[in-house]
């Protein structure tokens, strides 16, 4: 099992000389017990570029300006990024650990200037390994299937945040409400939720959208009570009017407000998100009336915003926030794979370390198989084993033929090996064969009947093609041979030499990509003689899960690196009229290589090979 | 010649050997079914899940009996090869597959050595 993230896989980062942000860095290390010490000073600091850094066990300063946004890319990486990136790289105290997530203290700067946008610098530092690639894909970003972070995903982007204010004491105040949450653990106020807005346009519709899938069908697992606008006029935006015993915030629009937004609570306050274009555009300005600066001196433990434009498209996204969540993960690991951009003007804030947990909630085991998916799967298995089976007989039967056919002198060796190949041959027929798994097939066939009796009525009962017909399952005419009589509707049943092949999406690229495949088929091992060669460009029969046992066609786009782990499915394609015969035969074992490409670059990654039985 | 030739023998013997793994292969697929049957949402108490297993059950108890073990008639098959070659060819069966360039596949070897012919390492095919 893969190591969760932890306080020692952070590091505090503060500003060199500055005593109120030397005093911050220890007081974030004592309250998570984090290492401050050093046993060689001089190998644990130096200068680059003219910008001293000093490392202290978890400890980073570096000789920054204390200007909240810098004015170009440039200054921003010789004052934060280049430092901290040596020092994570050269520094003993850091190469001997594990730096999954970065803390950007109190008077550090924020960001950038980059053109018309500011970038943040939690968005920049994030790929700090990573050359700046303006509004870059996040590969990380609302994965199909859930893991927690981990050192592969660090290969791709270090969690980062940024603990800052207007004073150190308000900071310290942040960090006692975070030590707060980590002590009560459970969320226990009230959920408002805002999905609409008075943005117009298909980018507006499409994050309405995403934050009513997260109300209808993710919103209730957390347990919570729960606050909601409702929908009135397009040109409205309706607004949360204030919040009550309230734990988490996730609105879009009506960019400012007043402190009495939020009024007195007993909940600990553990997340607040407004999706708008310049939320977090100042932290440490106390009279900007933003949300970022005024939900956290209003005791939120955490919050994320925007410091200029960044786009509907890369608001976060609450669906793999909460899911994260909910299944233990930090604030700051639940923020990254809620994130659609690096490189961009998005942040979080707050420390990314709290995690919280929700009352009774119950988490859904994504590997339980549902019901009818079961069914359908045993099906196959099944149909698979009687294909082995029927091969079995084959080879056998080719082994006695291959004896008629000796001429050997005298006729020894026939007289010699005949009856015993027989004997072999007859043990594994067709009828022994039926026999061996007549039981099984018919106890398969037989389940929904028996399952779902309460589905058909006296005159219409349902039965084995009712419930093929109902799932759109089809069944292998090696079961139908076997099973008891011809109960199973020929239109229930695959053509024979028809297949399906179907793989997991691999992990290939450190990068956020598109992928294509190309699937070869040979009959043997080193695919010396392709039969078939099919490219996902050409999209038909091509299908990928997008979500949980639910396929979808391809598209010229590709599958997206967030569905890495997911299956993707070739369907054989028969069709007489332009030519195309994809069918193989029956009971051969085949062999299959998936090749994984970037739709963008055209690069090839290494193939995966496979081997699988037609079965029908 | 009355003994087998050295093509037919490698043929045949090929064949017996891949016969008798796909007793693993008819296995694993039944056992499969089991499984997802255990990852399933369906409850474990419900009787009809509970009858599919036992059937299921039943099933890998002949499957194991019939296709994993090696049965009487496998046994016999090869036993009557290998004393075939061993009456008719001047030499032993280790000496028929060496001078023969013939390599037969592992699972052949291990029901011949069962039946009382052992077959040397270098006439063993090795599977990569």
């Amino acid at each position: 099992m893969a190591m969760a993230i932890t306080k020692n896989n952070f590091i505090i980062v503060y500003r060199l000389g500055d005593l109120d942000s030397t005093d911050f860095a220890a007081y974030y290390a004592d309250k998570h017990d984090m290492d401050v010490t050093t046993d060689d000073p001089s190998s644990n600091s130096g200068s680059l570029s003219g910008v001293d850094w000093i490392v202290s066990g978890q400890t980073v300063g570096i000789q920054c300006s204390n200007v909240e946004i810098l004015g170009s890319e440039d200054l921003f990486n010789t004052q934060v990024l280049n430092p901290i990136k040596y020092a994570l790289e050269n520094a003993p105290e850091l190469t001997n650990r594990n730096i999954w997530g970065i803390v950007l203290g109190y008077n550090v700067p924020g960001g950038f200037i980059d053109g018309s946008d500011i970038i943040s610098s939690t968005a920049r530092i994030s790929r700090i390994y990573q050359a700046y690639g303006k509004k870059g894909k996040n590969k990380l970003y609302n994965r199909s299937i859930y893991k927690r972070f981990d050192s592969d995903d660090a290969d791709t982007a270090l969690i980062c945040s940024r603990l800052d204010a207007p004073n150190i004491q308000q900071v310290k105040e942040y960090i006692d409400n975070a030590e707060s949450l980590n002590k009560q653990v459970f969320a226990n106020g009230t959920f408002y939720i805002d999905p609409y807005s008075d943005r117009a346009g298909s980018l507006a519709d499409d994050y309405e959208d995403v934050i009513l899938d997260f109300k209808n069908n993710l919103l209730s697992d957390l347990n919570l009570d729960i606050w909601s606008t409702t929908f009135m006029d397009p040109y409205i935006d309706v607004a949360i009017p204030y919040v009550n015993q309230d734990s988490f915030v996730w609105s879009w629009f009506t960019d400012r407000a007043y402190n009495t937004f939020f009024q007195n609570s007993n909940a600990i306050r553990v997340f607040f998100y407004n999706a708008d274009y310049d939320g977090a555009y100042e932290v440490r300005n106390e009279s900007s009336h933003r949300w970022v600066y005024l939900s956290m001196s209003n005791e939120y433990v955490c919050s994320a915003g925007a410091m200029s434009n960044p786009t509907i498209e890369g608001f976060l996204n609450p669906n793999p926030f909460f899911r994260s969540l909910l299944r233990g993960g930090t604030i700051g690991e639940s923020y990254l794979f809620s994130l659609p951009f690096f490189d961009w003007t998005v942040g979080l804030f707050g420390d990314p370390l709290t995690y919280c947990s929700f009352p009774s909630a119950e988490v859904k085991d994504e590997d339980i198989i549902e019901e009818h998916e079961c069914w359908n799967k045993m099906s196959k298995s099944l149909a698979k084993a009687t294909a082995h089976f029927h091969r079995k007989g084959e080879e056998l039967n080719e082994s006695l033929l291959k004896i008629v056919d000796l001429q050997s002198e005298n006729y020894k060796a026939e007289v010699d090996l005949l009856y015993s190949a027989n004997d072999l041959f007859v043990g594994n027929d067709t009828d022994i064969r039926k026999s061996q798994l007549k039981s099984l097939v018919d106890s398969l066939f037989d389940y929904p009947r028996k399952q779902y009796i309460y589905y058909g009525t006296p005159e219409s009962p349902f039965d084995i093609n009712s419930y093929l017909t109902q799932k759109g399952f089809k069944v292998s005419e090696l079961l139908t041979e076997i099973s008891s009589e011809a109960i199973i509707d020929p239109s229930n049943v695959l053509d024979e030499g028809w297949w399906q092949f179907e793989f997991l999406m691999q992990d290939d690229s450190v990068d956020f990509i598109n992928y294509q495949f190309i699937l070869e088929v040979s009959a043997t091992s080193d695919f010396s003689t392709i039969l078939l060669s099919k490219n996902s460009y050409q999209i038909r029969n091509w299908t990928y899960e997008k979500e949980k046992d639910t396929f979808v066609l391809f598209t010229y786009n590709g599958v997206p690196s967030s569905y890495v782990g997911r299956r993707v499915r070739y369907e054989s394609r028969y069709d007489e009229l332009a030519s195309i015969d994809d069918y193989l035969t029956r009971g051969e074992t085949y062999y299959f290589r998936v090749t994984q490409y970037d739709i963008q670059s055209g690069t090839e990654y290494t193939p995966t090979i496979y081997t699988d039985i037609i079965y029908t | 010649m009355a003994v087998i030739d050295s093509v037919t023998y490698k043929e045949i013997s090929d064949l017996i050997n891949n016969a008798q793994v796909r007793g693993n292969d008819i296995y694993s697929n039944i056992e499969q079914m089991d499984t997802d049957l255990e990852d399933s949402e369906i409850l474990s108490t419900n009787i009809h899940r509970q009858f599919l297993e036992n059937v299921i059950a039943e099933t890998l108890g002949v499957i194991n009996l019939r296709h994993i073990v090696y049965t009487d008639q496998m046994r016999d098959f090869v036993r009557r090869l290998q004393i075939h070659v061993d009456i008719n060819y001047s030499g032993t069966i280790n000496e028929y597959l060496s001078n023969n360039s013939i390599q037969v596949l592992p699972i052949f070897a291990d029901i011949s050595d069962v039946v009382g012919f052992s077959i040397d390492a270098a006439n063993i095919e090795s599977i990569s």
